[in-house]
């Protein structure tokens, strides 16, 4: 049914595929932002001979695309150190350019439009002024929304370089503690793995809690790849130690977002086939199982469907469930129907 | 078979059901859509373009629907989609062919790093390709326009595609995109029949298409060299002035206005270097179309900027008149 799905899971399915049925794959893929990787996955299996030749330069251009992308992020990466190693504060990478620096599979093909980072709460001021000293400038943003992030989000508002046209996300923890999911940034930092360059990366367990929380907290826009990085740090580091799952499972518990692992098991299991240990599966049982239920139906349908035209109405429906989930989620309520208010107020007010 | 041939019926099946192929040269689109103004003002403007009837690799699909919500059901909106993505604030419905224009214009310039892509028009004549960089509201379209006029090949009003294989200019003959004061002008020069609806109230004010000539489609597969690159400046009243540009100052004005320079990395560098060592660059302000067209015509007989105008050089003249025009 859903052709990419399929060709990730095993990319020899395309051998089977006539020409519609490659465009309707390519579209897929290109919706979701994963045609590079597609074209990575088709040369690891030699099939590059077998695919048809618009589709060919269609893949080879979007490879050669992620590649620039990546050269630009691994530049920022280094300006980044730069701007910030005579502080001596810890700087960890998180997301895209983490898995850039550490070289791990979840790069492949992978295109970032920002830079995340994570630094010590303490330190945000000092960030903030060693980056807007060497060039980087906060994106405009209205007062509301300058309060929103500084109050209530785990970062500052976006960093612009405006000479590179790219942009820099400051975090002091990985979930808005706004939320009541509290998260000691502090925890993260101290546990974090450095990398050859002077910065780090969180360490693997907190890496993969992150991904988590970023596609089942929060309502990003690629929800299908942040599936696929799940599903490969998830191989990555399971492949490398035994002792991953347990550890991963432990870890959870501590940070208190057993119910985001939860998430994860559950999709990468019933998407991607992902065998799930049967400990792992008893330990992050959910309480209300009615409600896990209708919302994993919710968010399957996020993250597989979208396309609009193959979807129709109801998942149209769904995504704005979905991103009345995220908002829900990370705010309390009150403090939510104020958001959406002012929001709603700004938003007519730009348009008049 | 040309879309004009498609009987409006047809048309609308199509646009409706599984979207039409359309054969844009270097690109295949598919378009869908259900907006029922659409059809006609679009068998008008891409009449002698090709429908590709057999299936195949489109490069985009561009749906033009009615948005989601309430507003569909009180003063009728239009939000085009790319590749299932939402692009762009929605527009009035009547303004479906502004949408379907911003959205392929979005899809050729984030077209990948295949070729080097310039925010510039392009038009030729025998054989000899010029290109005008400039960003919207540089004058760029009505110079287009009026070279359309006397007779010159449209490659592009907006975008230049340069193969790095061979430095050649690949055309993607379109409607061109008439703005404000400019629409009269255009008017005056092709008549009413060649012009689309005035949209008024657009996010740069009016806007209107004009018609690109059928030579101009037939040829959408036939390239060309460039021979020289031109930065137009319009400042109403002032008497036409060139500059010629140093490799230096040429090189950066491709590069500011190339829309991927940076994503097609070596290949992109050593295009722009062939481009502005093969090609005069000059720049030029005018206040005009006559003057500027004489200009022109007079750089591709002679090969070179001649008698008074390229004299005229003064380092600092170029960045005067950019300054007179901002």
């Amino acid at each position: 049914m859903n052709l990419l799905i399929d060709a990730l899971v095993d990319v020899r399915t395309t051998t089977r595929l006539d020409i519609v049925e490659w465009n309707r794959l390519l579209l897929q893929a290109r919706y979701h932002g994963l045609l590079a990787r597609l074209w990575l996955d088709l040369s690891d299996q030699g099939l590059c001979e077998a695919v048809p030749a618009a589709a060919r330069r269609q893949l080879n251009a979007a490879r050669i695309e992620a590649e620039a992308n990546q050269t630009t992020i691994r530049f920022e990466i280094d300006r980044v150190r730069t701007a910030l190693c005579g502080l001596g504060i810890p700087v960890v990478l998180l997301k895209g350019g983490a898995y850039l620096a550490a070289g791990l599979p979840a790069a492949r093909g992978r295109l970032s439009v920002d830079l995340d980072i994570l630094v010590p709460r303490t330190s945000l001021s000092r960030v903030e002024g060693a980056l807007l000293a060497k060039g980087w400038r906060i994106q405009e943003v209205n007062d509301y929304d300058d309060k929103y992030y500084r109050q209530w989000t785990h970062e500052l508002p976006p960093f612009w370089q405006p000479e590179r046209e790219t942009l820099l996300d400051v975090h002091h923890t990985i979930f808005p503690p706004v939320s009541g999911i509290k998260i000691d940034g502090n925890e993260l930092l101290s546990s974090r793995r450095p990398l050859d360059n002077g910065l780090a990366i969180l360490q693997p367990c907190d890496l993969v809690l992150h991904s988590a929380l970023h596609l089942f907290g929060e309502d990003p826009s690629n929800r299908l790849r942040d599936l696929v990085d799940l599903r490969d740090l998830i191989q990555h580091y399971s492949g490398q130690s035994p002792e991953f799952w347990p550890d991963l499972v432990r870890r959870a518990q501590q940070l208190r977002v057993t119910w985001a692992l939860g998430y994860a098991a559950h999709h990468l299991g019933a998407i991607f086939g992902v065998p799930i240990p049967p400990a792992v599966r008893l330990a992050i049982v959910p309480r209300d199982r009615l409600r896990q239920a209708v919302t994993n139906r919710l968010i399957a349908s996020g993250i597989v469907g979208g396309l609009h035209d193959e979807a129709g109405p109801w998942v149209a429906v769904g995504q704005f469930l979905l991103y009345m989930r995220s908002h829900w989620i990370k705010m309390p309520p009150l403090l939510l129907v104020r958001h959406l208010w002012v929001k709603s107020r700004l938003r007519n007010g730009e348009r008049a | 078979m040309r879309v004009e041939h498609v009987p409006m019926a047809t048309l609308r099946d199509w646009l409706t059901g599984p979207g039409i192929r359309l054969d844009l040269g270097y690109f295949t689109v598919r378009l869908t859509t259900k907006i029922r103004q659409f059809a006609p003002q679009f068998q008008f403007m891409y009449g002698r373009h090709q429908v590709i009837d057999a299936p195949g690799i489109d490069d985009y699909w561009i749906a033009l629907k009615y948005p989601l919500g309430l507003r569909r059901y009180f003063g009728r909106q239009v939000q085009g989609y790319i590749d299932g993505r939402a692009a762009f604030l929605p527009l009035g419905a009547e303004a479906a062919l502004a949408m379907w224009e911003s959205c392929l214009n979005w899809c050729i310039s984030t077209s990948g790093p295949s070729y080097l892509l310039i925010h510039a028009a392009v038009l030729e004549r025998n054989g000899k390709g010029i290109i005008f960089p400039g960003q919207s509201g540089s004058g760029k379209s009505t110079l287009c326009a009026a070279l359309v006029a006397s007779g010159w090949r449209l490659f592009s009003d907006e975008i230049a595609i340069i193969d790095p294989a061979d430095g050649s200019l690949l055309p993607v003959p379109r409607p061109i995109s008439v703005k404000n004061e400019s629409i009269a002008i255009v008017r005056r020069l092709f008549g009413d029949g060649e012009l689309s609806p005035v949209f008024a109230g657009m996010p740069k004010g009016d806007i209107a298409y004009l018609r690109p000539p059928a030579s101009a489609v037939a040829r959408a597969r036939e390239t060309a060299m460039p021979a020289f690159v031109v930065s137009p400046t319009f400042v109403a009243g002032l008497p036409i002035r060139s500059v010629p540009l140093r490799l230096t100052e040429a090189f950066k004005l491709i590069v500011d206005n190339s829309m991927n320079y940076s994503g097609t990395l070596r290949k992109g560098f050593d295009t722009v270097t062939r481009l502005v060592e093969s090609c005069p660059a000059y720049g030029m302000s005018y206040g005009n179309l006559e003057d500027a067209i004489r200009f022109i015509e007079g750089l591709c007989e002679n090969d070179h900027a001649s008698g008074p105008l390229a004299s005229e050089l003064n380092q600092d003249y170029y960045r005067q008149i950019h300054c007179a025009a901002k």
